[in-house]
């Protein structure tokens, strides 16, 4: 596989918090185009995975987006790049109305604040709800509700690759297999790569083209997804099947 | 129709609007002149205080009414929009002062006209405050919260005490006879050119990214927000809009003591905000014009009691406010501000 077509290449990445080691050495790929999924318990250490690529946590080791290294960066240089992170509890901001949480959006880009009217309509088509709500305040709308904002804002600064952080966290089931069937949409229709961190092991299994199970901070298993969700150990410890 | 009102929204329209009307109202408040002098008088800003409607007493009010409501509406700017907890804002409303009164007494001759004075006084003491804001902003930007607040505090009165050490502008005794040309038009007329400017950044792209880092500081840099950036910014807007109250206030006072810019001013504006709503251009408004009139309102209160009942009621008044309404005048209960219609 030749540079060229890896959107993220991460490589002997470490973290340390005081004396904890929470990430111990790890590497991974991220080919361009793909849906990427970081699995595992808590404490397994992807949200500091994530956290790590757009420079939010100290960290040792090498981060190349296409080839260029991106280590070194603050969070706002890195978001410049393309690589737009959708946080753990989703960072929306809710004092502000959907309207302005989706205008904020445009700061990642070079180009989204032109595209922003053609942009919006595409997110109107993915997620109707947010149409209906566009002058509410983000912090009154309903848990999924504030994810598709999440996803909907990540989306108009035109992301190259895009961080997700635990989307269906606190989610009905229903509405976890809805945001799971449009990152797949988006992966596939917009062609934006998709790095997704879920405990939701089954779910982010079925969408993903190959995942990583963390354990304390190092990488214990990798695979195709379909494999990983046929995988003996996975299916015991994280799928919760005898 | 629509054209009108599409007219109507052209920002130098609005300043042009602005100072028509409150040329009109100071030219109602000061009992309907007609005679040339009169008229000049309220133009070129000569202080009007011996005629019209108004005593020199309810004048004098309105003039300090207009300047505490630019200074809680640029504190609004750093306070409740970028979410910056600052508690010097009496220091840079202390350099515009200063600056600007020393500008005018020993840099141009007294010849000068008036409206020429007053802008040069107007652009002097922002620009000086917002070069100093710079500065404190650039260097105060790692802290947050009471961090931040205890820093800037002692920023304010690093700068009241370095005035207080220059001979050259009166030291402790006082900078007294600067020129006095600002009137009701002037004081109206800017501060409402800094409501429609605050409320202009507001709507922006630089407002929503304030609010932005207000809300949640490392979501918004992951959104590709600069925080850095945007916080020096606010702190040089809100800045030069508190300089442009402080030279208001020297040149209709005439007299300037250091005692006037201590904690307890930075307190008043801080508080203005709290009572009004924290986040809320209206609130700001609001806020500042009821803590300039409250304490004096109180005072006819004096006539038929006969001791000083008036300070005790003020206090009273804003405890009972935070009380039932913790959220401040403009402020509605879900944490999201009221705003007057047209400031909407």
């Amino acid at each position: 596989m030749s540079t060229s077509l890896l959107a993220l290449e991460v490589n002997h990445l470490s973290v340390n918090f005081g004396n904890v080691q929470a990430l111990k050495n790890i590497s991974f790929n991220v080919p361009t185009g793909s849906i990427i999924s970081l699995i595992g318990a808590n404490g397994a250490g992807k949200t500091t995975t994530l956290r790590s690529i757009s420079g939010a946590v100290e960290r040792k080791g090498e981060v190349k987006l296409f080839g260029n290294s991106i280590s070194g960066l603050e969070p706002y240089q890195v978001a410049g790049k393309g690589i737009v992170h959708s946080p753990e509890g989703r960072g929306i901001f809710p004092n502000l109305t959907v309207l302005e949480n989706l205008k904020l959006g445009t700061m990642t880009g070079p180009h989204a604040e032109d595209h922003f009217d053609q942009n919006l309509s595409e997110c109107y088509l993915l997620f109707p709800r947010l149409k209906e709500r566009l002058r509410q305040m983000a912090g009154t709308l309903s848990g999924g509700e504030q994810q598709m904002l999440a996803i909907a804002r990540a989306l108009i600064g035109e992301p190259k690759v895009l961080l997700l952080d635990e989307p269906s966290l606190g989610l009905a089931p229903q509405v976890v297999k809805l945001i799971f069937e449009i990152i797949l949409k988006i992966n596939r229709e917009k062609k934006v790569t998709v790095l997704l961190v879920e405990q939701n092991a089954k779910q982010a299994l079925k969408v993903s083209d190959y995942a990583y199970v963390l354990e304390v901070g190092t990488i214990s298993l990798e695979g195709k997804g379909s494999e990983l969700l046929n995988n003996d150990s996975v299916r015991k410890i994280y799928l919760g099947e005898h | 129709m629509q054209k009108i009102k599409h007219y109507l929204n052209q920002t130098v329209v609005k300043i042009f609007l602005l100072l028509f009307v409150s040329f009109l109202i100071s030219w109602v408040l000061s009992g309907f002149p007609f005679s040339d002098q009169a008229l000049s008088q309220i133009l070129f800003l000569k202080p009007f205080r011996t005629s019209g409607l108004l005593s020199p007493y309810v004048y004098s009010i309105l003039i300090l009414l207009g300047i505490n409501v630019m200074l809680s509406v640029s504190l609004a700017l750093l306070n409740g929009f970028c979410g910056l907890f600052t508690m010097g804002h009496a220091g840079f409303m202390a350099i515009g002062a200063y600056s600007s009164a020393s500008f005018i007494m020993f840099a141009i001759p007294s010849s000068t006209p008036l409206l020429l004075k007053l802008i040069a006084a107007v652009l002097i003491g922002g620009s000086m405050s917002a070069i100093v804001g710079f500065v404190i902003g650039y260097s105060s930007l790692r802290l947050a919260g009471d961090y931040l607040g205890m820093v800037t505090l002692g920023f304010g009165e690093i700068i009241r005490i370095a005035i207080l050490n220059i001979d050259a502008v009166g030291g402790a005794r006082g900078m007294i006879d600067i020129p006095q040309f600002t009137n009701l038009f002037s004081v109206m007329f800017v501060s409402a050119l800094i409501v429609l400017i605050v409320k202009r950044i507001r709507e922006s792209r630089f407002g929503r990214t304030m609010f932005a880092i207000k809300e949640n500081e490392i979501a918004a840099q992951m959104m590709g927000i600069n925080p850095t950036k945007i916080k020096v910014q606010a702190f040089v807007f809100s800045s030069f809009m508190a300089g442009m109250a402080g030279a208001l206030f020297a040149h209709s006072e005439g007299y300037l003591s250091t005692q006037t810019f201590t904690f307890v001013k930075s307190f008043e504006i801080i508080a203005m905000n709290v009572i009004g709503g924290l986040g809320s251009i209206s609130g700001a408004i609001v806020g500042g014009a009821l803590l300039t009139v409250l304490p004096e309102g109180f005072r006819v209160l004096q006539d038929f009691t006969g001791i000083d009942l008036r300070m005790i009621i003020y206090a009273l008044t804003i405890t009972l406010i935070m009380i039932f309404l913790p959220q401040g005048l403009m402020g509605s209960k879900n944490g999201n501000v009221k705003e007057f219609k047209w400031l909407k």
